[in-house]
């Protein structure tokens, strides 16, 4: 079947493929975002917490997303939450790493002469401390967002569609137009991705210097 | 059958398979140091190859790990070579990128030392630049070594074995002792390379301090 | 063995600024130290680092010897002078020994007589022979500097570069190391261009004192030359409040004594002793005259006509 042949045909569930894929990206990005941060600003405030959370994030970091993707199978069976909560980790980890070398990054003078002109300490954090640590936030969600829209292709070995799917046909059927439909959209998803998050990061970083 | 008996009666083969597994992903980072490194020195000397280089190495990065092998059988086929070929262009990033930055991160006045004292230009690599930036191309050595020992998984489905054979048909027969026997050499494999590079590096990178005078 | 250095009418011109240094021309005697000082931006590692080319000039030449360095192979001019910046630069991935055997290495020379090098030279800067094996980063700063000087000696360099030696250590190392090098210097006669912006160290370590201002040449005299009379306001600012205790400082009770003799009861001072040694004294006892160790007198007059010259 020819390239053009096939689009015709299977047009409708490229789309659908393609839409899946963007919405588990869409969750598992903001879960990854909202933890990453939280848990990033938590082990910046109470250090006791980093010595027994840098090790997990470590080991999680050097993990394969495969291997965890098929160990929550028996744990969380086949389905959405089993593809998206090992993925979810994996997205976590380099959000939550920026978020604390973020705020390790401030200038601790810079705290205390804001101190010293009597800004109170929700003024310091609005005012002082998340422009200063926004910038290097985007770029961990940068690159956790790229990482989760390629390995989101992984998610159709355990049954949940994605553009994975695509590629998976194409491999198992040996037919490479779905295959380059499939890898196609998904790089350029990353790209767009990186594009316009890199877009953002910079913005970000205008408005403190 | 209970997850003991299996492995009681299996372990042989999975130990097996997961040397190969090792071999595969050592194969390919060794192939991608041949290539990435001189790659890397290349981009430091000259800004066009910088240019070029890089931008094709992170280009080939952000290309989805299981669409790079599925790009390779209208290429190469199936089998070892094609699952090495795409392992060592996803490795050739984090080889050639700190490689790069390692080389590009010296102390100028280290430099400048090395030009005062009459050394040339590939004098100067050998004895005084590649080994000041070998903390930071070892650090990309890890990063290739533990990427490449998850992504052989991967080359199981074009027919290149490894552990993903185990892990890929236990889904498929929902049998999770083969599963469980496929997944945790994988991770024991690359958490135990992550380990043990990092300690390397670490020692690698005390013995390039210097006191402060 | 050393050369003389000299820079006929050199300038260097970077694009867009006023020349960094403007027609210079300089004679810096073989076997002798020049001290280059000035503000920052004045030109004076512009016009160090021309001497090994890691700058070429703009215009004009300068002269090793009786040979043009221009039209010297790159590779063995750096390999003829010994270059010391202020970082050290020893190779942190290097043994003492190895950081020391570098340029030898690169001329070629054989074991054996590295070996032998490397002992001789460890001797010369004071450190004892074990020190061979160990790394830049288990030495202290002024350990550091003295591998750096022994490594630029390493293969006995007609001449010696020195960018801001001094410059990372503390006061105290830094006058012990200074004493060093001039200790060395005695024994090896090397041509040696120091550069500083410290007037206090281009006084201790130089010959002769180059001045420079905004890349041209303001003096360029013997120390107690400068400090007797500096040739504008610029010079006596670098030169400080302090510029007659300075030039006490720096000549010897001989330069001024007499041969009369002392009053009786005279307290005594060498004749090596600095005239701020003795100024000193005669304040601390309240006396006006002192007697020199082996015959003569030093009167407070002799303190005056010092300042004079």
């Amino acid at each position: 079947m020819s390239f053009t042949e096939y689009v015709e045909v299977f047009g409708d569930n490229i789309l659908y493929l393609l839409e899946q894929h963007v919405i588990l990206f869409a969750i598992a990005l903001a879960a990854a975002i909202v933890i990453g941060v939280a848990l990033g600003t938590l082990v910046h405030r109470f250090k006791g917490l980093g010595t027994l959370i840098v090790p997990v994030v470590n080991v999680l970091q050097a993990c394969p997303e495969i291997v965890l993707l098929a160990l929550s199978i028996p744990l969380l069976g086949i389905g959405i939450s089993g593809a998206l909560i090992p993925l979810f980790v994996k997205g976590v980890l380099p959000i939550l790493r920026n978020t604390t070398s973020g705020f390790a990054s401030i200038d601790p003078r810079m705290l205390e002469a804001a101190r010293g002109m009597g800004m109170s300490p929700a003024q310091i954090l609005l005012r002082v401390e998340v422009p200063a640590v926004l910038p290097i936030v985007i770029a961990g969600v940068r690159i956790s967002a790229v990482m989760l829209v390629s390995v989101l292709t992984l998610t159709a070995y355990i049954g949940v569609d994605s553009l994975g799917t695509l590629i998976l046909q194409g491999i198992s059927r040996m037919d490479t137009t779905p295959l380059i439909i499939g890898s196609g959209l998904t790089a350029l998803l990353a790209v767009t991705v990186n594009y316009l998050l890199f877009g953002l990061e910079r913005l970000a970083s205008r408005r403190v210097s | 059958m209970s997850l003991y008996d299996f492995l009681a009666t299996r372990w042989e083969d999975i130990l097996a398979v997961s040397w190969w597994h090792l071999r595969l992903s050592l194969m390919a980072v060794g192939l991608a140091l041949g290539i990435g490194l001189p790659l890397g020195v290349l981009s430091h000397m000259n800004r066009l190859a910088a240019a070029l280089v890089l931008n094709t190495v992170s280009i080939i990065y952000t290309v989805p790990t299981l669409a790079l092998f599925g790009l390779m059988i209208p290429l190469l086929g199936i089998g070892v070579i094609p699952a090495i070929v795409a392992v060592v262009l996803y490795s050739l990033l984090p080889v050639v990128q700190n490689t790069y930055t390692g080389l590009a991160n010296i102390d100028p006045n280290l430099r400048e030392v090395a030009v005062g004292m009459g050394m040339g230009r590939l004098t100067r690599l050998f004895r005084v630049e590649l080994p000041l930036a070998l903390p930071v191309i070892f650090a990309g050595l890890r990063v290739a070594v533990v990427n490449a020992i998850g992504m052989v998984t991967l080359a199981s489905l074009i027919a290149a074995g490894g552990l993903g054979d185990l892990i890929f048909r236990g889904i498929s027969i929902m049998s999770w002792n083969l599963v469980i026997a496929g997944s945790v050499p994988v991770l024991v494999m690359a958490l135990g390379a992550d380990f043990l590079l990092k300690l390397a590096e670490q020692r690698l990178s005390r013995s390039r301090e210097v006191a402060a005078p | 063995m050393a050369l003389q250095v000299e820079f006929r009418d050199v300038t260097k011109e970077f694009p867009g600024t006023p020349p960094a240094v403007d027609r210079l021309s300089l004679t810096i005697e073989a076997g002798s130290i020049l001290a280059l000082v000035g503000p920052s931006g004045c030109g004076k590692t512009t016009t160090m680092k021309m001497i090994n080319r890691l700058i070429e000039p703009s215009s004009g030449e300068i002269y090793l010897g009786d040979a043009p360095i221009s039209h010297m192979p790159l590779k063995e001019l750096r390999r003829m002078i010994g270059y010391v910046i202020q970082y050290v630069g020893l190779f942190p991935h290097m043994s003492v020994a190895e950081n020391i055997a570098i340029v030898p290495k690169l001329l070629g020379w054989n074991k054996a007589r590295i070996d032998a090098r490397i002992d001789e030279l460890l001797a010369l800067v004071g450190l004892p022979p074990e020190h061979r094996a160990r790394y830049p980063r288990s030495l202290s700063g002024g350990q550091q500097q003295r591998v750096g000087v022994a490594r630029a000696l390493a293969a006995d360099p007609p001449v010696l570069l020195m960018d801001e030696p001094f410059g990372a250590l503390d006061p105290i190392t830094r006058v012990r190391i200074q004493d060093e090098l001039l200790a060395i210097q005695s024994k090896v006669r090397k041509t040696i261009v120091i550069v500083t912006h410290d007037m206090d160290e281009a006084i201790r370590l130089g010959d002769k004192v180059a001045v420079l201002r905004a890349g041209r040449l303001v003096q360029h005299e013997p120390p107690v030359d400068i400090l007797r009379h500096p040739k504008d306001a610029f010079v006596a600012e670098l030169i400080g409040h302090d510029r007659l205790v300075k030039l006490l400082s720096t000549l010897p009770v001989a330069s001024v004594m007499s041969e009369d003799a002392a009053p009786g009861e005279a307290p005594a001072v060498g004749r090596e002793a600095t005239l701020e040694t003795a100024f000193l004294r005669m304040l601390d006892t309240g006396r006006d005259a002192l007697a020199v160790e082996g015959g003569g007198s030093l009167h407070i007059r002799d303190l005056l006509r010092a300042s004079i010259g």
